[in-house]
């Protein structure tokens, strides 16, 4: 097995916000070609933060492991900032990754970008879900 | 629970076969090259070594020849044979199924202008010898084909390929790695075949290469002329008698061993079967090899979570950003699809593996499959 620290290994036996939201107000899905991975996430948006947010994988321990983190670190945060969380952060919160597995936390940023942005490209800007309703 | 099942790896060596070794270590250590009676002890052991092994084999012991393993003797068998007897180019026919000691040589050699066909298996794993046949060309010089592969575990038709080489005239090799201790083997049906120690319970760092005596070999070490000038370097006495020790109690036991392995197989075999979505990869495999995919679950993600449980299992693909990823050019050879390539275990047993830890490794299997499932 790869030398995974301790914090990785308890994200992936116990992945945090694992599963689908049915009402999300978007999801997407991204994967990765070169090596199979690959992931959805789904994000539930209440004032221009994400309210909450769930995953699914496809994917090594490496990418289940960095979904779980993401989703723990972007949870409550304005959308704003929430695209700006980068996957170096993401490694250092798990307290790093093997190098050759840089690219799974690739994968988990992207797809909450994507989600993001499919949020935003359904959604008036300035205007939230709550105020349309 | 700690559980080895990745013998196709490497093996434990037998208790008995490292109580030998340390003896050989500590008491006969003398040089077997050496004419005073150390190394006359030390040479007779070897002597012995080389005899126990040929007849393991069915071939003599003069066509035995010592080596550090199964990658020098894949490589002296090639290279060796080809700069012996066709330095200038020639044919030569191998499959897309070999290990990289095989693969890599044949890759080599093409580069300085040897034509190489690579021999595509059915979807079962297996080298048709109708595709053999067809593959033979008027100045086709040389044929390596395994006698079981690593990956899956399927046994090559060696049999019928072999009268098909006799017939044409052609030199046939085999990587006999995974075959040797484990299916009874006669040498004498191909001219050269590698076998490795580590595999069959004996230290790593040493192996065999079998010569049938019609064959004319070039070596690739050049040294002290040991080993019939083929393999200089001072002759390993210790490893060569682990590796006769071990092929002893093999054949010693090898009827309840057999049988043992094979309940074991058939145990983990039926303990998935409830599991929908998966599939055992090759057909007409060893007994101790079991290659088997979960749709939805990485094979690296399993194996990392079995080995999280104490069980040790080995995956052919793996999600590594050296190459982007890593996959088994076996599957990949097979044409199976990709979540059969990217889900693929492998499990192989053992003959000190007991009932108990097989019935622990099919809990722990079904258990984290069906987890993975729901992620």
């Amino acid at each position: 097995m790869l030398k995974y620290t301790e914090l990785v290994m308890d994200h992936f036996r116990n992945p945090r916000n694992l599963g689908k939201i049915e009402d999300a107000d978007a999801q997407a899905t991204e994967g990765s070609i070169a090596c199979g991975d690959m992931m959805t996430v789904y994000l539930k948006i209440k004032d221009n933060r994400i309210a909450d947010i769930k995953f699914e994988s496809y994917g090594c321990a490496a990418n289940i492991a960095t979904a779980s983190m993401m989703t723990e670190v972007v949870k409550g945060l304005p959308i704003d900032e929430a695209k700006q969380i980068s996957w170096k952060e993401i490694v250092e919160r798990l307290g790093g990754l093997p190098q050759i597995k840089y690219h799974c936390s690739n994968l988990a940023v992207d797809t909450l970008r994507k989600a993001i942005k499919a949020y935003e490209d359904s959604t008036p800007r300035g205007v939230t879900n709550e105020s349309i309703s | 629970m700690r559980v080895y099942l990745d013998h196709a790896a490497t093996t434990p060596v037998f208790k008995e076969v490292a109580q030998e070794v340390f003896k050989v270590f500590t008491e006969n250590y003398g040089n077997a090259s050496s004419s005073h009676s150390h190394g006359e002890e030390a040479r007779q052991l070897y002597e012995q070594a080389r005899g126990i092994i040929a007849n393991h084999l069915n071939v003599s012991p003069q066509e035995i020849f010592f080596t550090s393993g199964g990658t020098e003797s894949d490589n002296i068998a090639i290279m060796g044979f080809l700069k012996a007897n066709f330095p200038d180019g020639g044919h030569i026919i191998t499959t897309q199924i070999e290990h990289p000691a095989v693969l890599q040589v044949a890759k080599y050699i093409q580069d300085r202008g040897y034509d190489v066909t690579y021999l595509k298996p059915t979807s079962e794993g297996y080298i048709r010898p109708d595709d053999f046949e067809r593959a033979i060309r008027k100045n086709t010089v040389l044929a390596s084909v395994m006698w079981v592969n690593n990956e899956t575990g399927v046994i090559q038709p060696i049999e019928e390929i072999s009268t098909i080489a006799r017939n044409r005239g052609i030199v046939l090799h085999s990587d006999a790695v995974q075959a040797v201790g484990k299916i009874k083997i006669d040498a004498s049906l191909v001219h050269l075949l590698s076998a490795s120690g580590h595999k069959f319970y004996a230290p790593k760092g040493c192996g065999f290469l079998y010569v049938n005596k019609s064959v004319k070999l070039d070596p690739i070490i050049y040294g002290g002329g040991h080993e019939k000038g083929l393999r200089s370097g001072t002759e390993n006495v210790p490893g060569a008698h682990g590796m006769a020790v071990a092929l002893s109690i093999i054949e010693r036991n090898y009827s309840d061993w057999c049988k043992k392995l094979q309940s074991f197989k058939q145990k983990i075999i039926d303990g998935i079967s409830h599991l929908s979505e998966y599939h055992i990869n090759g057909s007409r495999t060893i007994f101790s090899h079991i290659n088997v995919s979960f749709k939805g679950i990485q094979g690296e993600t399993l194996a990392t979570a079995l080995d999280l449980r104490g069980v040790s299992v080995s995956t052919a693909s793996a999600c590594s950003s050296h190459h982007g990823t890593s996959r088994s050019h076996v599957l990949d050879a097979m044409g199976l699809d990709d979540w059969i390539v990217n889900g693929a275990i492998r499990i192989t047993l053992g003959y000190e593996n007991t009932q108990e830890e097989i019935d622990y490794f099919v809990q722990v299997l079904c258990e984290e499959v069906k987890r993975f499932r729901n992620i």
